[in-house]
């Protein structure tokens, strides 16, 4: 039985929550943010996306082959490392040394690209990531392969050995597919979809594996892309004034009272 | 610059979808010619009723068999091959922002999701939209025609619509276009509420990370019930699968605009408040005087939360009207 290549997309970004209120300074004539001192992680949507291929892996009736890829710099590679542990054949890293903001275009123009040169039949990755905040990179990866896409999927599993059951939300529901490949699979929201840990065994038995570092330039956006010309901080700030009390009663009567009795009135 | 709406009918959330779109083309196309608005639907929704929704004089009605983007996506590549429009709109919801997208790269154009404000300028199309996970608002310059958009969601729709009257109005059925979908046709699994009654709702009570177990949560759901509110989750709640998907607020959920929001163990991260941020009032309740929510609220308790929601569930209870 021929195994099933996997690609599976992930972007590593710095947690931007961590960030306090007063602590975005945006520098205006480079249109940058300081963000390298906040904490790095796995983009929220591809966890959830490695987590499901992982998952798809395990239950499939025939063999599959994992490869996790990333556009991105050295500071990619101990999550790359990881997934060797958590069991991925391949771990990739395309290195660009470009500013890889506001770039989808570019970005789904080198994983096509990978594509062409190592064959998968599905990709799976993150409906969106949290910079760029526009959910386009796996759409426009699969315009540039031609291959059908599916969007905001919850689930995916084998239902043998070339059909696969996708479960995708929409607006007011789900939708079920039963798909062949090949096939890109934007994951969105998926309830209990954190990526496992390795155990320490696992981390000491992949210590000499490398990853892959492959050269690429991002192809030219041929005007099809977008150029940053603004970049402002959003100032949320509401009154924020604070109920005094000696006890969570007398503050929540306080609240009710003051604020919000003649308000719920009105509804 | 001419434009067209495209809309999807055959969802139930069609409503939002015209409001945001109309508000969207008023405050920013008030000077460009009339537009042309594409409305897919079925044979299970009212025609009429989808007529009067449109934000553009000159409506096209296409009949479709199936209601996924796919197949959208392939319709709307055949029927718009030879269209003139510079500038093609979609709504922020999952479907028209996936639609945005690829139709600008079948078509030769450019794209930008969830956009709140348009200026055009020679050569350019400025965007504005947030970014950095809903912190920061960039400007993004589109130089290629057809632009493809998908508007913000939650835009403010409390002004007063301007009534458009269809002057122009054609029908094709489509329901026979079988190289529609390369996926074929998904089965359609509706879910009770959906986003919907969420995203209506006057009055919601939000539960977050704080509140730590599923018990906590389910005895809130059973608070918001008894106050007359609507019960919603922030994104780390519905990912424990403590509430269902269709009850997460914030940028990946439903996108609210109550007149009265309590927003309840909510450190207030940026995704989340976009999901609150049309709320006319909020109060915040929390232990941690430093989250960032406490900022962006109008008003502030800093307590447990659990005895401030039982008293204030019993003070709103008491009262002869409930909202």
């Amino acid at each position: 039985m021929i195994a099933m290549n996997i690609l599976v997309c992930f972007k590593v970004t710095p947690d931007l929550d961590q960030l306090p209120p007063d602590g975005w300074e945006v520098d205006r004539a480079a249109l940058t943010v300081e963000t390298s001192f906040v904490k790095a992680m796995i983009n929220p949507y591809d966890e959830s996306a490695l987590e499901l291929a992982l998952r798809f892996a395990e239950d499939a009736p025939g063999p599959v082959k994992l490869t996790a890829l990333t556009v991105g710099d050295r500071s990619a590679d101990r999550y790359l490392k990881m997934l060797y542990a958590l069991k991925f054949d391949r771990a990739v890293r395309l290195e660009t040394g470009a500013d890889l903001r506001f770039t989808p275009e570019g970005i789904a123009a080198a994983i096509a690209a990978f594509v062409s040169r190592n064959p998968h039949q599905l990709i799976i990755m993150g409906r969106q990531s949290g910079v760029g905040d526009n959910a386009a990179t796996p759409l426009l990866a699969a315009e540039k392969l031609g291959w059908p896409c599916i969007a905001h999927v919850t689930e995916i599993r084998s239902l043998q050995e070339d059909l696969l059951k996708v479960r995708a939300q929409a607006d007011d529901g789900f939708l079920s597919y039963a798909a062949r490949p090949p096939l890109v699979a934007a994951v969105g929201n998926v309830p209990h979809a954190y990526l496992r840990v390795p155990t320490l065994k696992e981390r000491l038995g992949v210590r000499e594996k490398k990853v892959e570092i492959v050269a690429a330039a991002l192809p030219a956006e041929e005007g099809a892309g977008c150029t940053l010309t603004g970049l402002d901080v959003i100032d949320r700030r509401r009154a924020g004034l604070k109920i005094e009390g000696a006890t969570p009663q007398e503050k929540a009567g306080a609240l009710y009272e003051l604020y919000l009795k003649e308000r719920l009135a009105k509804l | 610059m001419k434009y067209t709406v495209v809309l999807n009918g055959c969802s139930r959330n069609i409503y939002s979808q015209a409001e945001e779109t109309a508000s969207f083309v008023a405050e920013n196309l008030g000077s460009a010619p009339p537009g042309r608005c594409i409305l897919f639907y079925s044979d299970a929704q009212n025609k009429e009723e989808l007529i009067a929704l449109s934000p553009a004089e000159s409506l096209l009605l296409v009949k479709v068999k199936q209601r996924d983007p796919e197949y959208y996506l392939s319709l709307l590549t055949g029927l718009l091959q030879n269209d003139t429009s510079s500038l093609y709109l979609f709504p922020g919801d999952l479907c028209g922002s996936e639609l945005a997208i690829r139709l600008a790269h079948r078509l030769g154009g450019s794209s930008l999701a969830a956009v709140e404000k348009i200026e055009e300028d020679g050569e350019e199309l400025h965007c504005y939209k947030t970014v950095y996970s809903g912190y920061l608002r960039a400007q993004l310059s589109l130089r290629q025609k057809p632009y493809c958009l998908s508007i913000a969601r939650g835009g403010d729709t409390r002004r007063c619509r301007k009534a458009v009257k269809v002057l122009k109005f054609e029908e094709l059925d489509a329901t026979g276009f079988e190289k529609g979908s390369p996926l074929g046709e998904p089965e359609y699994e509706e879910e009770a509420n959906g986003g919907l009654e969420l995203e209506e709702a006057p009055f919601i009570l939000v539960a977050g990370q704080g509140v730590n177990s599923r018990e906590k949560i389910t005895r809130l759901k059973e608070i918001a019930a008894e106050m007359g509110a609507t019960f919603g989750v922030s994104r780390p709640v519905a990912m424990s699968a403590w509430a269902p998907l269709h009850s997460l607020i914030g940028v990946s959920g439903v996108i609210t605009r109550p007149q009265l929001c309590i927003a309840v163990g909510i450190s207030g991260a940026a995704a989340f408040f976009a999901g609150i941020e049309k709320s006319k009032y909020i109060v915040a309740v929390n232990i941690d005087e430093l989250a960032p929510l406490v900022q962006s609220a109008d008003v502030v308790v800093i307590d447990d939360y659990e005895a401030v929601l039982e008293e204030l569930c019993r003070l709103i209870k008491e009262q002869p009207s409930l909202p």
